[in-house]
Parts: structure tokens; sequence; C-alpha cells
């Protein structure tokens, strides 16, 4: 379909991009718009600088990187087993599917006011949210990978003896990977949101909270810097996970189809 | 598992889905030991639901299957099934190797001794430089001959195939033909080959049963071809085995078949 | 597809009202965990006094408006990133970015820019909008079988017209699948 192009043009252009994006935006604030709508690129990078050598920055990223790793894993291992028993379960499937893609559409920032009702403003209601919504993508991509099992599969390892319990881990179990790594990885987009829900309210560190006080205060530049350092950590962890699967040879067999 | 079989019984094999038309009626077929069986019928008239119950898939609503006395229960490795389906048989995160060792890991517990018998089942059939590739870097024939392999190796009573090679390109399919037939020169395994293909069914089988279009397919005819060891589809008898069946399949009505193949 | 299949979802609604109900009895503290049946009786109550129907309208606005001028925007911005390389490079590590940001975290900066106002709120839905719909119209465009283009040049229609006859209409399962509302809600 596209016009085949070499891969330096490509990131040329994208650089172009960015530049003239950056440019545009340094022309803009302070003439067009007002610094404290959108603050100039330098006054961003001294805010970042500043809260980097004070530490603030730092120590945001570290509670909220324990956070949603945390958060997640407890997410990831809850979705699996709850994946894989609802899945082998037959017609179970159909029926509580719909209920688990209907709570993977409701926002985790509605589910603040309540946890902070049930578990008060530690830490623990916030990885609860995080844990949750990880949990509700983790079961859904589990369950199907379950029920997408080719039947001619499960009908091949019967036939070359094996028993109901050893289908489950020789054969099942393997189909179901790459669904499962699949929903993992989008769970680190879920979790990231529910990250920021839950530390907009009721909390006193983490990036959510840097975002939300610099607003407080009219500290425009700080918010900016705090907007993209989730989306550098959102990303960032995403990449880690590509590469990390990706690095084992023993995962790279589950793609395979 | 009783190992001295003499034959495979089949009496009066009656299916029905639930709530679904009555698909094979009064279905009466004996296999004998080292026999290579062809089951011959027009797509939908009922061959893959007939199978389905000689491997255990799926229970009859009526009547028997036994080796002998001894009936038979669910599935299990006396009665191996080779798959149509090229791109789910195979386990895909599995090598070569490793498909055909899957099944043998429950019966020989030593490693060395399990590869090697795996690697015996794949040189015989011809996979001996392929055996660290995995499914999907197999072309079709390769794929087939891989489940051929993983099944021979279990030794089973049987060796129930559905259509092996119907999703291969008619090249492929001739030769893989003739080296299943080469292969069972050697190993006189017995084998159950389902087929639509009247000539494939000519080249392989020693005995032939053909099913009349469904739904209640029945037996039309069960025979032994005369034909010579070598098999020449351009031979004056093959040929009048072909017309033979072609009659038999004919005769039932037309219409059926169109119905049966445009429901397919 | 079974009968149980086919009335699965309902039998799932059922049950998760069941399990609302059951729950809510055991924590016994409608506070912390209103029964379903409250909820109803409130909901009953609003659309009594007509007060459900200013929320709703207030939701639905925001989400026509928002969506109703993104939508468009997003898709032609996708199918364009999908047929031109150029163009993909120039705007793809803006979409990169808007996909690892959470939508969420944006909201304080609409409200300074906006203040508490309808027009932050379709701000909100229309960079949603944008960004979902460019993703999945650029993936739609990219997914058009070969064959298919192909077919259209051999009858003559190239260029500019096959994409416009052919590759648009058949990505539009793509973009169509992408305008659920269900991510704009949160
Ligand atoms: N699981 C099933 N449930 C209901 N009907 C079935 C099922 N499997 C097969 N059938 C029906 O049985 C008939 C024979 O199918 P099949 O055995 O696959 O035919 P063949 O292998 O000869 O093409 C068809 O009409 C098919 O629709
Ligand atoms: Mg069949």
């Amino acid at each position: 379909m596209m016009p085949r192009h070499g891969l330096h043009r490509t990131i040329l252009v994208a650089a172009l991009s960015v530049l003239t994006g950056i440019t545009i935006w340094g022309v803009a604030s302070g003439t067009l718009v007002s610094e404290t709508l959108l603050p100039h690129p330098f006054s961003v990078w001294e805010a970042a600088a500043e809260k980097s050598e004070s530490g603030l920055l730092w120590e945001s990223i570290r509670v909220s990187l324990w956070r949603v790793g945390w958060g997640w894993i407890l997410g990831v291992g809850a979705g699996i087993i709850t994946g894989l028993i609802l899945g082998e379960l037959r017609g179970v499937e159909s029926v509580v599917g719909p209920i688990f893609e209907f709570l993977k559409g409701v926002a985790p920032i509605s589910l603040v006011p309540i946890m902070i009702l049930w578990f008060g403003i530690g830490e623990l209601p916030k990885l609860l949210i995080i844990a949750y919504i990880t949990w509700v993508v983790v079961t859904v991509s589990t369950m199907t990978g379950v029920r997408e099992v080719p039947n001619v599969r499960l009908r091949a390892a019967r036939c070359l003896g094996l028993s109901q319990l050893q289908v489950f881990y020789r054969v099942i179990l393997p189909s179901a990977a790459s669904f499962v790594l699949l929903g993992m990885r989008s769970g680190i987009g879920f979790a990231y949101i529910a990250l920021v829900s839950a530390e907009f309210i009721a909390v006193d560190k983490g990036v959510g909270f840097l975002i939300m006080d610099s607003r407080l205060n009219l500290q425009t530049s700080l918010m900016v810097v705090g907007i993209i350092t989730l989306g550098l950590l959102g990303s960032g962890s995403q990449l880690l996970y590509d590469a990390v699967t990706l690095q084992m040879p023993w995962l790279s067999r589950f793609r395979r189809h | 598992m009783e190992n001295d079989w003499k034959r495979l019984k089949v009496t009066g094999l009656y299916k029905q889905f639930s709530r679904g038309p009555v698909v094979l009626s009064n279905i009466d077929l004996t296999v004998d030991r080292g026999a290579f069986m062809c089951i011959l019928g027009p797509s939908g008239s009922g061959k893959s639901t007939l199978v389905d119950l000689i491997a255990g898939f799926e229970p009859p609503t009526d009547g028997r299957i036994a080796f002998d006395d001894s009936p038979i229960h669910g599935p299990g490795p006396d009665r191996v099934v080779i798959f149509q389906d090229i791109g789910n048989a195979l386990f895909p995160w599995l090598t070569v190797l490793e498909n055909a060792e899957f099944g043998l890991k429950n019966f020989v517990r030593n490693k060395n001794e399990r590869r090697a018998q795996a690697m015996e089942a794949l040189e015989l059939v011809g996979l001996g430089n392929d055996t660290h590739k995995f499914p999907s870097e197999l072309s079709g024939g390769m794929k087939q001959r891989a489940q051929i392999a993983r099944g021979l190796v279990m030794d089973p009573h049987v060796l129930i195939m559905d259509e092996p090679f119907a999703a291969l390109d008619a090249i492929t399919r001739r030769r893989m033909q003739y080296e299943l037939k080469d292969l069972w020169e050697r190993t006189h395994k017995t084998v159950i080959f389902v087929t639509h293909d009247i000539t494939e069914a000519l080249i392989l089988a020693t005995d032939v049963t053909v099913l009349s279009s469904g739904p209640e397919a029945r037996i039309l005819d069960t025979f032994r071809p005369e034909l010579p060891d070598e098999r020449d589809p351009a031979d004056a008898e093959f040929i009048a085995a072909y017309r033979h069946i072609e009659s038999l399949i004919g005769h039932v009505h037309d219409a059926g078949d169109v119905r049966a193949e445009t429901a397919q | 597809m079974t009968q149980a299949g086919r009335l699965g979802p309902l039998y799932g609604i059922l049950l998760f009202f069941i399990l609302w109900q059951v729950a809510a009895a055991f924590i016994g503290t409608p506070l912390l965990f209103p029964e379903p049946m409250d909820v109803m009786r409130g909901l009953a109550r609003m659309s009594e006094t007509g007060e459900i129907y200013v929320h709703l309208g207030a939701t639905l606005q925001r989400l026509l408006v928002g969506l109703g001028v993104g939508i468009p925007v997003g898709a032609v911005l996708g199918c364009a990133m999908g047929a031109s390389r150029d163009v993909n490079a120039w705007f793809d590590p803006y979409l990169r970015m808007a996909n690892s940001t959470p939508a969420i975290a944006l909201i304080p900066f609409a409200l300074l820019w906006f203040g508490v106002t309808e027009l932050a709120r379709y701000s909100l839905v229309f960079y949603l909008a944008v960004y979902v719909l460019a993703l999945s119209a650029r993936q739609g465009v990219a997914q058009v079988p070969h064959l298919r283009i192909k077919a259209a040049n051999t009858l003559g229609v190239l260029g500019v017209s096959a994409f416009f006859r052919v590759v648009i209409p058949s990505s539009f399962p793509a973009i169509l699948g992408a305008s659920g509302p269900q991510r704009v809600l949160e």
C-alpha cells in the first residue's frame, strides 16, 4: 500500500516534525497564548531540571512506579488464575464474559471514592484499583485464549493418550499463552490510567499528584513536566515489556501460529 | 491394551446429534488387522462423523465399536487420528521432533529412548533433516508427514486418517498418496482412510467402503478391489473399479450430492 | 451458536445484579455499598423529577459534539497517514505520545485552559476521538488486502481514485469499530 521510502527519510521527517512542533510551541507561548496557559519550552525544561535536582521528580516517579508495578503484578497473577478457571468452565464464559467486558469499560476513577471509603487513604486502595483493572483486562484475554484453542488440537492431544489434566497444562496453557501476553501488555495502559485516577484524589505523592498539585498552585510548567513524565513512563513500560518478552526465547515459541 | 486383536468391528451404528437429523444409519463395518480401509463418500455424508465415533471423540447413539470383543472407551493412543486441518493439528510451540515425542511422554520414561523412537518415525516419513523446525516453517505436505510420524510413533492398533491430503495441492497430494502406500507396505499398520476422492481410494485401499450421501447415510457397498499391487489410474481394471464406485454413488440421487457439496 | 450462548449475556446481567445484591446484603452499609434496588429507586426518583434527563442530556451532548467533530478529523488523519509514509512520519510522534499518556492526566490541563466549562469537556472527548480514530484508520488502511487494490487496478481504477473507491471503503470496518463510545466515556 505505502510507497517505499528509506528508514532514514522516516526518521528525518519525524525529527523535522518534532522540531517544528517545539518551535511553534516556543513562539506561540507568551505571544499568542499567555505563559500561564502554555508555558515556554525553556521554562518546562527549567522546572524539570529544578525538580530533578531537588529530588521531587525522582521521588514522584519512584512512588508511582512502585504502585503501578505491584498493582500490575498482582492483577496479572489474579487475572491469569481467574481467566483460566472461567475459560475452562464451558458455558460459563458466555455468561461471565459480558460482565467483564462491562467492567473493562467502567472508568477506574469511578471506583476511587468507594475504595477510599473501604480502605482509607493509604497505599492499599491505590494498589487495589490498579490491580483490579489489570485483573479485569488479563482475565478477559486469558479467558479468550482458553476458549480459542482449536478443537482439533484438543482432539489430537486426547488421541495421543493425554488425560484431561494433561491436556490442560500441556495444550491449553501453551495455547493460551500468546493471549495472556497480549492481555498483560494492554494491562499496562489500563494500569497507568488507574494510577493517575488514584493519584488525582487524596494522595500526597506520585506523578499524578504532582500534576494535580501544580495545577492548584498554577505552576503550569511543572504540570507539563508531570504529563510528559507520565507519557514517558507509560511508553517506557511497554517498551520494557516488549524487550523483556522478546528476550525470552522460550516465550517466542508461543507466538507461532 | 489387547495386542493380539484380529479385527475392528463396528456393528449397528447409529448417530444423531442432539436435535439434528440422523447422520449415520445402521452402519456395519469390519476392518481386518493389517488392512488399508478406505471410507469413500460424498462431502457431508458422515465420513468424519463415522471416524470420530471410531476414534472415541463422540459417543454413538446406538451400536457398538470393538476390537474383537473389547469395546472402545473414548479416545486413546490405540486409535490415533491424522487430521485434515493442516494449520491446527500440530502444536505450533513445539518443534517437529517435540511434536513427534508429544504422546510418547506418557509411555516412555527414558528421554533418550523417546527421542530415538521419534527420530525413527520422522526418518520413516522423510523428515529426518527437519526435526528442529517449527510447524510454521513447514510446507503443507511436510506438516502432514510430521502428523503421520507423531501418530506412527505411538504404534497404534489403527491409524485413522480423515481426508489428510485434501488441503494439499494436486501434485503434492499424489506424491503423498504414493509415499503413504509405500509406508504402509513397509509397516503394515492398519489404516482407516477417509476420502471423497475415488482415485485416491483406489490407489491406496485393500478394502473400500462406500457411504451414501446424507442424511441417514448408510453403507452402499464394501468390497476388495481386485487390483495389482502397483496401482495405475490408467489401467483398465482401475477404470472399471472407478466406474463401479461412481455408479454406486450416482445411483442414490445426484441432487443429494450437490446439496451436500454446497452445504460443506 | 447454542441456546445458552445466545442467552448468555442475559444470564450474565442477571448474575451481576444477584451478586451485587448479595454483596450489598453482606456489607450492610448503604453508604459504603448501595444495593441495586436503592440505585434503581434513585434512578426512578431522578427520572420523575427530570433530573436524570438533564444529566443524561449533558453527557450525550458532550459525546455528540466531541465525537461529531473528532471522528471525521481522526478518520481523515488516519487515512492520510495510512496512505503516505511522509504524513505518517510527521504525525506519528504525536500519536505515540497521545497513546502512552492516559487521557485522564490531561483533565487538569483542559480545566486550566477552558475552566469548568462545556468546552473543557468537548475538547477532551475531541482529543480522544481524534487519536483513537487516527490509530485505527491508519491500521485499517494498512490492512487492506493487496489483491483488492490489484483487482481495482486491472479494472482501470488507479492511484488516487483507487484509494477513494477501494482502500477507504475497505477500511471502513476498522474505522467504525473504533468509533464505539466505550473509551471516550472515561
Ligand atoms: N457436531 C455436530 N452437530 C450437528 N451436526 C453435525 C455435527 N457434526 C457433523 N454434523 C452433520 O453431520 C453431517 C455429516 O458431516 P460429516 O461427518 O462432517 O461429513 P463428511 O465428513 O462426510 O463431509 C453433516 O450434515 C453435518 O452437518
Ligand atoms: Mg469430513
